[in-house]
């Protein structure tokens, strides 16, 4: 009786629950219709200007590949600039795997924005900022390559379509797209456009007439890199350049260099300067190396006043050796520190390109037999003269008379660029390795034997193993002891290992 | 949002209709038929309903009785249930006989449901209030450790107020793993935004601030319930997925009248697993005797070590070898005479040299001994129309680590009136701050002090003397330390150069309104809400020596933060016989959940005035970031139970989600779940005194899980702060998921429950599997593409396992019983798929769970998710190593690489998933006195040692200067590695002398120096000893004011019996990084954890 009974109840009364429930139902799907503005990012914007996400493409270059794990450690000390005195490792050619993985991760991410300043530029007819964008792109691709040779290039920055393991592409058909692009870039600038590059352009305020000049100079640098292993192409871009200046305007002022200033506040200190004066990181571990000093006395040039500081135990310039098994004297006090306006200037400059750089690669290609319109000992000298005038030294006529003299030979090019390309590190590593001038030999302290120059190449990283195996497992077995194996393609020194 | 709770309260005032009819309150006491003690914890329902309460410590309960009722059940594990029938009388007082079936438990399940066990077609287990309150454990999840089968509970470090890591039946998940934690029915926060992440950005700390859970108080718990799988947990929708701690609190139910019951707890914490250190060797670089010997031995030891090995000048680099904070320095305790950084001064400013002496114990010296203080008062009123409890906790706990501390004020209120027989209204109000004046600093950061005294440190430096003169500067300016680059003093450190204080005010609680219609419709409404706000401040001083040497006064770093978590739920339960044999309970009803989260952080990199800490005082520009997140997730869902003669019980549930967080066309999802529960030895009649009882239990369930707001559009992000005044715009790294669905986890479990010879044997086993796919997680991808991950839906992961609960009763008679648990689980993991892009077929490799030094922790596809790889030593195809052959250069000097290992990077080294996790508790009382005791163990599971691998690197471990590898040098393969086979690359075996140092520092970090700090985790260890003396009832008795007491006596963390010998190092093979997946399977500098031995006192009045 009892359980028919709440049988009973349950059926009767229960139409009408149901009836609610039903109705409450109805109430939770109606109540749906704000999830659209609940679900809307309230902190950040779906598009941003173009200006500052160039602006962004720029920094980060100069913040990741100018500082001290980007360029001190490694480039600028490989290049025989720097030597590290304490924590020597990376001198020893021991990596930490994150630098690497930053690196990577950095020039990618830059290389992506810019993309996307290039193409919406393009949508939008912004012939200057497509250009400015482009040429700065084309700038980091050529340190990218000139770091791991082979990278995903034609298959890159292309994840948002679901290319999300990239096929790699060889810096023998890396080279020319950047020589293309470059051209492109000016040729854009040319189509004298009315857009502003606004207050992201970081290099020259706006001034579209200085970018042309940048653009063009970069092609130079681009060609000239290649002028040993496809003279025609370097030699048809350097004279196209070379042999129409009002179509192609290079830098030829240290007033037209590209450089980035740098605000001075925390946390945009130069990154040279950051990596003493920034409290995170307050480091004293790199001296001007004994390679570099020497070869400035040698040449008796005031530049070493500027470069190097005097050892503060007995005010001597002395550079240091170069990942030795152990430091000697230990000492930390008789090694010279870098220059105070390359080291110590928070609110200093990173060296992009600049005019003698410029002047040295023309008095190459005139060397070369390439049509410059000038020669190569007046390129020559007009290079050393702005690299001097840089370094606030206005009488170039000693120096150039002593034994930095013209001798006629290439290798003074190549060594008063090296001089020149000082806190340019990218440069300068790629230009001794493919010049051999000076000639350096490896760090006596490294675990890796056999080897006879400092580093070819950087290691690739260790996501690139795990991310795109497949993709890059053929060019990291390329790489000999992370730093060596398969050479860059403009680097055609032999015996070299 | 208020006009939806308006809409959605009117509802349930319509479905509460028309209230009438009269109510009646019985009260009595529930005492055992063989002895006649009172019997607390007895559940009493009314017949056929789920309206019900338990008896307190007295034996004594209290109920109202809806009209038209006319029976209460009272049951109790170990006794067999009655059901009386209620006369005219108000008071009933039964007695209830023993019965070793398990038929009766009555146990909380999802939503705050309390059903019978043996209906319950899926594992739950409980843990009752007693583990969780003997003793003053401030983090109850540390409590659950070796308790439950299938937890794998791991504490982070001895650190006040970090947290522990609990995961139920293995890792489902590429993102989140923790179980959801409901109190009284509603779900409360757990996120931990610490260690790995920082306090989100703006930072260079790596405090663990803890998870949410560990703010609730131990003292106020009266039970906790685990429910392991997905189909326990399916009513709880997408947050269950990984498990749910059910809590029950505390409340006022009882004997009629006021009561108070007193708690305090004393006890002392120390350091018990320090790093085994060597005492052979001080600070320096190659200042062996091998290093003597192979200058050529000029002069003696004595005077050539200060020459060459080590001798201070100024700390920095000035003096010999002054700036390495490596062990690789002079011999110590011979006799040498070495200026040191607190040797006297001459005349002329110089170090006097002083002896070069060990001291053995100056990390140990390091710690302080810690102790808590718990305090805890509850006043608890009982009546007929209702009972309240209030109850207020004071802890206060000082950390090992100088200088960190932690107290906790709990207020907590909870009160249940029955406004009529059939209106009920219950409300909770829990106020929680936690106050910290200082936490130390975690991970691989120079504001973790194990950083520098754990690894990069010299052996031979004083504890005293740098704790006397931590506040004195040397001649030089420079803040007194025994380095003067790199690191602090370790005690100024946590004293006066780095703090990290933080308040934290909480409030949770809920109110709820219930109407019994008829025992077939109760309908309740429920409204809980959590909120916190929390100030967190990282303060770095001008003395911190970074500071001093870039001439910067300072940092100064603040976070606000605020999170809310509202739920508003309309419940509808009842319960009645179908005919004669079958039986139907439900629960219906619906859910609206609202989260927000936001926070703002100030920055001042630099200070203008030293330690003013006022964002007015930066130097530069202040640097700010805020955000703001909201979500809602609104649900229906329902649950009914059909149960057949008491032995057969079908279970089914269904819940819709719908959530804001997915793109609109998948807001909405459903998931089901089924079970059955078969009580064999009812149903075949077959129970006797061998076997009392036996359940199958079988169960599929389906749960599925959304994701956190705003991952569906790409933007754009600020680079903070602007560079010049100009702002830096770049495209978020991260892609947007082309069509994002809910997550699905399918679970299927099959368990078995007997108990034989009279119940003193206990069984219950669970076999699962699970499949978790659709996970949405945010992949790394390969750089080049242009964006550093992607938000997807993809992969698979397959745990499934065996749970055992054994429980044993060898002895039991009047005076002395004892009783043994085992938990025992082994879960098997594999990831079966990850990610194709559907698109261009791409295909990911590799998941990254995190990465340390070289070392990636990742999920591959047909592996074990957390494999471990590294850099592997070269073998060759015998297996052998391969040592580099003896090479000269020009000048005839050995080249540096000569005689040391090769390497292969990037291979599997490791896997962080243990085989099996277990406990074994031990209880035996005699008379009134309890002693327990609690293993705990883990049988393999790999992590990967930064504490290790740098401290060989450094010379600091005990191993680096064992025998006379420093004087001699080593020959890898005879004197170290000798479990391994080496040899030349031409397969002749390795002679090669080498130093120790270019050994071990080429070995643990230079080469990639992984696998030899990849260290296998098995463990035993004795969790807890607890010995309690209950105050005889005898003596009770005598006392009309005294209603009970108890003293416990203590000890926790008591020792670590076993580790593997890959643990050369002796660190915490338990290592946690945070409750997140980023810091599984690795160690880094581990605040050592702490012995806890102490008393506690419980009284009632």
């Amino acid at each position: 009786m009892l359980h028919f009974n709440s049988l009973t109840i349950m059926k009767t009364k229960n139409i009408k629950y149901s009836l609610g429930l039903g109705l409450a139902a109805l109430a939770f799907a109606a109540c749906t219709k704000n999830f659209e503005e609940i679900n809307t990012n309230p902190n950040s914007p779906t598009d941003a200007p173009m200006t500052n996400v160039l602006a962004f493409g720029i920094q980060d270059y100069a913040a990741g590949f100018f500082d001290v794990w980007g360029d001190m450690n490694e480039p600028s000390t490989y290049a025989g600039h720097l030597a590290k005195i304490q924590y020597i490792d990376e001198a020893q050619y021991v990596f930490r795997p994150n630098t690497v993985e930053n690196l990577w991760t950095q020039a990618s991410r830059e290389l992506k924005n810019l993309e996307i300043v290039v193409g919406r530029a393009a949508e939008e007819g912004a012939t200057n900022m497509q250009a400015a964008a482009l040429t700065v792109q084309s700038m980091i691709w050529q340190t990218t390559t000139d770091r791991w040779r082979d990278v995903p290039f034609f298959d890159a920055l292309k994840a948002d379509e679901g290319v999300i393991t990239p096929e790699y592409s060889t810096q023998e058909e890396i080279y020319p797209e950047l020589l293309n692009r470059l051209k492109t870039a000016a040729e854009l600038f040319n189509e004298e456009g009315i857009d502003d590059l606004g207050t992201g352009d970081l290099i020259y305020g706006g001034d579209t007439e200085n970018w042309k000049r940048f653009a063009n100079s970069l092609r130079l640098r681009v060609a000239i890199r290649i002028s040993d292993v496809n003279p025609e192409l370097a030699k048809q871009h350097i004279e196209e350049i070379l042999g129409d200046q009002g179509t192609y305007p290079i830098i030829e002022e240290n007033s037209q260099n590209a450089l980035l200033w740098w605000p001075g506040d925390l946390p945009y200190f130069e990154p040279w300067a950051s990596d003493q004066f920034d409290p995170s990181n307050a480091r004293d571990d790199h001296a001007v190396s004994n390679i570099l000093v020497n070869q400035l006395k040698s040449l008796d040039d005031p530049r070493l006043a500027v470069y190097a500081k005097k050892a503060t135990a007995d005010g001597e310039y002395r550079g240091a050796a170069i990942g030795p098994n152990d430091l000697v004297p230990a000492e930390l006090t008789m090694y010279s520190r870098i220059g105070a306006k390359f080291r110590d200037d928070r609110a200093g400059f990173t060296p992009f390109m600049r005019a003698s750089e410029v002047k040295f690669i023309i008095a190459e290609a005139a060397a070369k037999g390439f049509t410059t319109g000038t020669s190569a000992q007046v390129a020559y000298e007009e290079g050393v003269e702005l690299s001097l005038a840089e370094n606030g030294i206005t009488d170039a006529d000693a120096y150039l008379s002593g034994p930095a003299a013209w001798s006629g030979d290439i290798s003074d090019i190549y060594l008063q660029k090296w001089i020149a390309l000082f806190k340019n590190g990218n440069e300068a590593w790629a230009e001794t390795r493919r010049t051999d001038v000076p000639a350096l030999s490896p760090a006596t302290g490294t675990p890796y034997s056999g080897h006879n120059r400092p580093p070819f190449r950087y290691p690739y990283p260790n996501t690139e193993t795990n991310l795109n195996g497949q993709n890059s497992a053929a060019f990291v077995a390329e790489v000999e002891d992370s730093f060596w194996g398969k050479q860059m393609w403009w680097d055609i020194r032999t015996g070299v290992n | 949002m208020k006009q939806k709770l308006l809409c959605f309260f009117m509802l349930g005032v319509l479905l509460i209709g028309s209230a009438y009819a009269q109510d009646r309150r019985i009260s009595g006491s529930v005492t055992a038929e063989s002895d006649g003690y009172p019997l607390s914890g007895v559940s009493v329902v009314v017949t056929g309903t789920t309206a019900g309460t338990a008896t307190d410590d007295n034996g004594a309960y209290s109920i109202v009785v809806p009209s038209g009722s006319q029976s209460l059940t009272f049951s109790m594990l170990g006794y067999i249930s009655q059901t009386v029938t209620i006369g005219a009388n108000n008071t009933v007082n039964i007695q209830l006989a023993s019965d070793a079936s398990e038929l009766s438990e009555v146990v909380v399940t999802a939503l705050g449901v309390r059903r019978e066990k043996k209906s319950l077609g899926y594992a739950t287990q409980d843990v009752s209030a007693d583990d969780l309150t003997a003793n003053t454990n401030q983090n109850l999840i540390n409590n659950l450790s070796g308790r439950v089968a299938g937890a794998q509970v791991t504490s982070a470090s001895g650190a006040v107020g970090s947290s522990s890591r609990l995961v139920l039946r293995g890792n489902n998940s590429f993102g989140n793993n923790q179980p959801l934690y409901v109190i009284d029915g509603v779900p409360i926060d757990n996120s931990a935004s610490n260690v790995a992440s920082g306090s989100t950005s703006l930072t260079t700390s790596a405090v663990d601030f803890g998870s949410g859970i560990q703010d609730l108080d131990p003292n106020n718990i009266a039970s906790i319930n685990v429910l392991k799988g997905a189909n326990a947990a399916a009513l709880y929708g997408s947050r269950a997925a990984n498990g749910v701690i059910i809590i029950t609190t505390k409340g006022g139910t009882g004997e009629q009248g006021i009561g108070v019951t007193y708690s305090g707890g004393f006890s002392f914490e120390n350091p018990y697993i320090l790093p085994k250190f060597q005492n052979k060797y001080g600070q320096g670089n190659l200042g062996s005797e091998y290093y003597y010997k192979l200058a050529g031995s000029p002069g003696t030891y004595a005077e050539w070590a200060p020459l060459n090995g080590f001798s201070y000048v100024d700390g920095a680099g000035g003096g010999v070898k002054d700036g390495y904070d490596e062990s690789w320095g002079p011999r110590l305790d011979i006799g040498l005479m070495i200026p040191q950084f607190n040797s006297p001064l001459d005349a002329n400013g110089n170090r006097i040299p002083t002896p070069w002496v060990s001291h053995p114990n100056n990390v140990r010296d390091y710690f302080n001994t810690g102790y808590t203080l718990d305090n805890n008062v509850a006043f608890t009123s009982n009546s007929e129309k209702g009972s309240t409890r209030f109850s207020y906790t004071n802890q206060t706990q000082y950390g090992t680590v100088p200088n960190t501390d932690q107290k906790r004020n709990t207020i907590q209120v909870s009160t249940t009136q029955h406004l009529t027989s059939k209106l009920n209204v219950e409300a909770l109000m829990n106020y929680v701050r936690i106050d910290n004046d200082n936490l130390v600093g975690q991970g691989y950061n120079s504001f973790n002090p194990m950083n520098s005294i754990g690894s990069w440190f010299g052996r031979q430096v004083d504890m005293a003397d740098l704790k006397a003169n931590q506040n004195e500067t040397f001649e030089n300016g420079a803040p007194y330390n025994w380095i003067s680059v790199y690191h602090d003093n370790p005690f100024a450190l946590v004293n006066s150069i780095f703090s990290q204080p933080r308040v934290k005010d909480r409030v949770f609680g809920y109110a709820l309104g219930s109407y019994t219609f008829n025992p077939w419709i109760k309908a309740q409404i429920r409204v809980g809400n959590d909120v916190s706000f929390e100030n967190r401040q990282e303060r770095t001083s001008n003395r911190q020596i970074d500071m001093y040497r870039s001439g910067a006064n300072g940092n100064f770093k603040q976070l606000e933060m605020y999170r809310n978590e509202l739920n508003a739920d309309l419940l509808l339960t009842g319960s009645g016989d179908l005919g004669q044999d079958f039986n139907l309970s439900y629960t219906a009803g619906g859910n609206i959940r609202d989260n927000k989260y936001k926070y703002t952080i100030v920055y001042a990199e630099d200070l203008t005035v030293p330690d003013i800490y006022n964002i007015t005082n930066v130097n530069g520009n202040p640097q700010a970031t805020n955000r703001f997140e909201h979500k809602q997730v609104h649900s229906l869902f329902g649950q009914a139970s059909l149960g057949y003669k008491g032995w057969l019980y079908l279970d089914v549930t269904g819940r819709n989600d719908w959530s804001s967080s997915l793109p609109q066309g998948n807001w909405s999802y459903f998931y089901p779940s089924a079970s059955l529960s078969w009580v064999f030895t009812d149903a075949l009649g077959m129970s006797n005194s061998f076997l009392n009882y036996g359940k199958l239990r079988g169960g599929w369930a389906q749960v599925g899980n959304d994701t956190n707001p705003y991952q569906t559009l790409a933007t754009f992000l600020a680079v903070n702060p602007a560079f010049g005044g100009i702002p830096l715009y770049r495209v978020d790294p991260q892609l947007p998921p082309l069509n994002l669905l809910p997550e699905k986890v399918s679970s299927t479990e099959i368990g078995l429950e007997l108990a034989a010879f009279d119940s003193r044997l206990r069984l219950d086993a669970t076999y699962y599997d699970k499949i978790t796919s659709n996970q949405i997680m945010a992949v790394d991808l390969a750089r080049f593409g242009g964006a550093s991950n992607i938000m997807i839906n993809a992969g698979e992961i397959q745990n499934n396992g065996v749970e055992i609960q054994l429980g044993g009763t060898p002895v039991r008679n009047e005076n002395f019983s004892w009783d043994i648990d085992v938990n025992w689980a082994l879960n098997r993991n594999k990831v079966n798929e990850l990610y194709t892009d559907p698109v261009t077929g791409n295909k990911l490799q590799t998941y990254p769970i995190g990465t340390s030094w070289g070392v990636n922790i990742q999920a591959v596809p047909g592996e074990p998710f957390g494999l471990i790889r590294g850099a592997k030593y070269r073998r060759n195809d015998d297996g052998a190593l391969i040592v580099n052959p003896e090479t000269f250069d020009e000048d005839g000097e050995r080249m540096p690489s000569s005689g040391l290992l090769q390497f292969e990077s990037q291979q599997v080294i490791g896997n962080i998933t243990p085989d099996w996790v277990g406990g074994i508790n031990n209880t035996f009382r005699y008379k009134d006195l309890t002693l327990s005791f609690l293993l705990d163990f883990r049988q393999g599971g790999d992590f990967y040692s930064v504490t290790d691998m740098f401290g060989a690197y450094t010379g600091v471990l005990e191993y680096t200067a064992e025998g006379s590898l420093r004087e001699n040098g080593v020959v890898i393969g005879r004197d170290v590695l000798q479990d391994f086979d080496v040899v030349l690359p031409d397969g002749t075996p390795n002679d090669i002398v080498i130093s120790a140092q270019d050994f071990f520092t080429s070995t643990a970090y230079n080469g990639g120096g992984t696998e030899l700090s990849i260290i296998d985790g098995s463990y035993i260890k004795l969790r807890n000893i607890n010995l309690v003396y209950q105050l005889p009832n005898s003596l009770v008795q005598r006392h009309s004011w005294l209603k009970g007491a108890s003293v416990s006596l203590f000890a926790n963390n008591v020792a670590l019996l076993y580790t593997h010998k890959s643990n050369r190092a002796n660190v915490d093979p338990e290592t946690a990084f945070g409750v997140g997946n980023a810091g599984l399977g690795i160690e880094t500098y581990q605040i050592p954890s702490n012995r806890s031995v102490g008393l506690k006192l419980n009284v009632a009045f």
